[in-house]
Parts: C-alpha cells; sequence; structure tokens
C-alpha cells in the first residue's frame, strides 16, 4: 500500500491514508484505506458527543482515491461527474477503519467506478457507483 | 425558521459540517429553498499551498451534496425543533443520480432547490436541483434519508 | 403491446433500475430480495416510485408481498382502479 503525499486539493480531511491498484483485465482494481479517528476536527461537529464518519466522506475517499490513482502530476485530478447511487448501509464509529474495494473501468473521457466500503469487522458499509471525467474537461 | 441561528437549533450537525447558512424559502413537507455561501475561510481550503491555481479551490463535491442533504433534513422536519425526548436521528443513507455541471468557488452562494417526493415507512425521498446564481450546478434525481433511533451520546443526552 | 403490457414493461424499466440491474435481467417472477440482492430499502423507493410515476399510493402493510415484478404490477392495478 501507498501513502498519498500532502492533499494539495481543497477537502475536508484526507481521506485516503494507504492505497494501492492493480490491473484487472480492462479495469483498475483501487484499493483505499482510511481510519475513523474521533478526534478529527469534523468529527467533533459530527455529532458533538456522538463522532460518526459522515457518509459523504466515504464519497470523498472515492474522489481521493481516483485523484490518487489516476491524477496528473501537478495537473487536476479526475472530477466526478455523477453519482449514479450511493447507499449507506452500516455506521462507521469511531476507532473502525473504512477499506474501500474500487473497480474503476475506462469510459468516454474518464472512467466508471462500483465500490463497496466495509468496516473492520466485514460489514459493507456503502455501495457506490459513480462516473468521473478528466480533470481538464470539469468546467466545460 | 430562517436565519442561520434557526438552523443551528433544529440540525445537529455542528462546525465544521453545519452546512446551511439560511432557509429562503420553505412550503412545509413540499419544498425548500436554501442557500450555503462558500467562503475563502472555509475549513477545506485551509491546507492549500502557497500559490495554489484557481482549479485547486473548487469546493469539494462530498460537501456539496451534504449542504443539499442538510436542506431535506430541514424541510423534512420542517422546522421543528428537537425535545428532550427524541431518541431519532435523521440519516443520509443513499441518493440516484446525483449529477454536477460544474464547479463552485470561494465567492459562490450554493442555492439548493428540494422537494420532497414521498416518506414512506419513516424513509424520505427528496429530489432537486443545486444553482448559483442563474447556473446550474447539479441535479439531484433522488435523495434518501431515514429516521433511525440513536443511541444516548456518553453524556446521556440524546445526539 | 396492450396498455396493460406496456405498463409492465415501464414497471419493468423502472424497477430495473431502482435494483441495479438491466431491464432485461428482471423477470416476472424473480425475487427481489433473492435473486437481485434488494434490501428493506430498495423496496421502499420502489413504492416511492410508483407513487411519483403513477400518482398511485400503495400502502405500506403490503410492503412484505412486493416480492417480485408480477406482484408490484399486480398491487399497481389494484391500486389504481380503487383510486
Amino acid at each position: 500500500m501507498r501513502t498519498p503525499g500532502v492533499v494539495d486539493v481543497a477537502a475536508p480531511l484526507r481521506a485516503v491514508e494507504q492505497w494501492c491498484c492493480e490491473p484487472d483485465g480492462n479495469s483498475v482494481r483501487l484499493t483505499a484505506r482510511v481510519g475513523v479517528h474521533g478526534d478529527d476536527p469534523n468529527l467533533r461537529g459530527h455529532f458533538p458527543g456522538l463522532p460518526i464518519f459522515p457518509g459523504i466522506f466515504v464519497i470523498e475517499s472515492l474522489c481521493q482515491a481516483m485523484a490518487q490513482a489516476f491524477g496528473r502530476d501537478g495537473g487536476q485530478p479526475p472530477v466526478l461527474r455523477n453519482l449514479r447511487s450511493v447507499r449507506f448501509l452500516a455506521p462507521l464509529l469511531d476507532g473502525d477503519e473504512l477499506t474501500l474495494r474500487i473497480t474503476v473501468t475506462p469510459a468516454t473521457g474518464g472512467w466508471s467506478t462500483k465500490s463497496e466500503g466495509t468496516r473492520l469487522d466485514g460489514t459493507v458499509a456503502a455501495r457506490i457507483r459513480a462516473d468521473f471525467i478528466a480533470g481538464q474537461a470539469a468546467d466545460a | 425558521m430562517r436565519e442561520h441561528c434557526d438552523v443551528r437549533t433544529v440540525l445537529p450537525q455542528r462546525f465544521p459540517l453545519l452546512l446551511v447558512d439560511r432557509v429562503l424559502e420553505l412550503e412545509p413537507g413540499r419544498r425548500i429553498s436554501t442557500v450555503k455561501a462558500v467562503t475563502g475561510t472555509d475549513a477545506c481550503f485551509a491546507e492549500l499551498p502557497e500559490g495554489a491555481e484557481g482549479w485547486r479551490y473548487s469546493y469539494p463535491y462530498s460537501l456539496i451534496i451534504e449542504s443539499f442533504g442538510q436542506s431535506a433534513a430541514l424541510l423534512w422536519l420542517d422546522g421543528r425543533l428537537p425535545t428532550p425526548e427524541d431518541d431519532q436521528v435523521l440519516m443520509f443513507v443513499g441518493a440516484t443520480n446525483f449529477c454536477f455541471d460544474g464547479t463552485a468557488h470561494p465567492g459562490d452562494v450554493l442555492r439548493h432547490e428540494v422537494r420532497m417526493d414521498s416518506v414512506i415507512a419513516d424513509t424520505a425521498f427528496a429530489s432537486g436541483e443545486i444553482w448559483v446564481g442563474d447556473r446550474r450546478l447539479a441535479t439531484v434525481a433522488t435523495l434518501v434519508a431515514t429516521r433511525r433511533p440513536v443511541r444516548p451520546a456518553p453524556t446521556g443526552q440524546p445526539a | 403491446m396492450n396498455q396493460e403490457e406496456q405498463q409492465l414493461e415501464d414497471l419493468r424499466a423502472m424497477v430495473a433500475e431502482v435494483l441495479e440491474v438491466e431491464p432485461e435481467e428482471l423477470s416476472d417472477t424473480g425475487d427481489f430480495m433473492e435473486d437481485y440482492e434488494a434490501d428493506s430499502l430498495r423496496a421502499i423507493e420502489i413504492l416511492a416510485r410508483i407513487d411519483k410515476m403513477y400518482k398511485v399510493e400503495i400502502p405500506q402493510a403490503e410492503l412484505p408481498e412486493l416480492r417480485n415484478l408480477k406482484a408490484v404490477h399486480a398491487a399497481l392495478i389494484r391500486h389504481s382502479v380503487r383510486d
């Protein structure tokens, strides 16, 4: 697993602590891990007295993992175009760890992704299908 | 319920994840219009390196989604204040075709237009759009939230 | 294709989208939970979409019986006639 460098785009948190990828035929299997830390400034507000990893941070992990794997050096990372479907199935609490397994397939102008996020105990916490486009085309 | 101080009494989120500034319009049970200003001093921009290009200041899509979701929560709650007996929390459980047309940057004001489509079995289905001025930023086919019982916080008070 | 058959096909397309399968993969009697890995949230979402698309409200109490496309179509017809 590799450790990302500093987060160099606007982000609510560092949502990928380790990642790795390997080709799988036409696709790429991308894996990202991030721990749930109760003392993260975000979790103090979500919620006071009950830290819960926000579902949107699983989406943020997906975006940051895509940036690590497919971002161009010094250039724009892939941009989320359509969150086709996302389901949050189980909460991630303080001390847990999210493992996001992403299958990335090339698509016109970008990539199509299908992800499953699991907790330390193996429970599926989230399923996401999302389409990304290459960075430069974002504001077209 | 209109101003940020009112939003704060209804939603349990706090800094830096309370992402609705003001309610513009509210048709109880039907639709809500809210705003969230994107400012350079938002926490998400704090770590950007010196000389970072403009595109690095794109407001994270995860936070735009959360801001829309909280607007839907306000619509579902209809501005009702939580009571000490409240043992339930609203949870974002899913979305379908949340599609982005562009990006938002410091100085932009996100305007969420949210419609409540139906509420079944303690599960709310909403849809809508997000605008910056007259530029449409995103369309949301479905956003799903449910009410779940929550265990009390360590202090013994509901979250 | 008569009106009822067309309605079934429209329903197939909508339910397939909720279950995230291709319409061709969704059979009339395939069980949503057992054959298509649906959870209770998907079942509720089907009800919500029917409400939105057809303006027909199927009571929550009937949720447990809505196990496949055929049952959903029958419920839609049943409650359309009443309304």
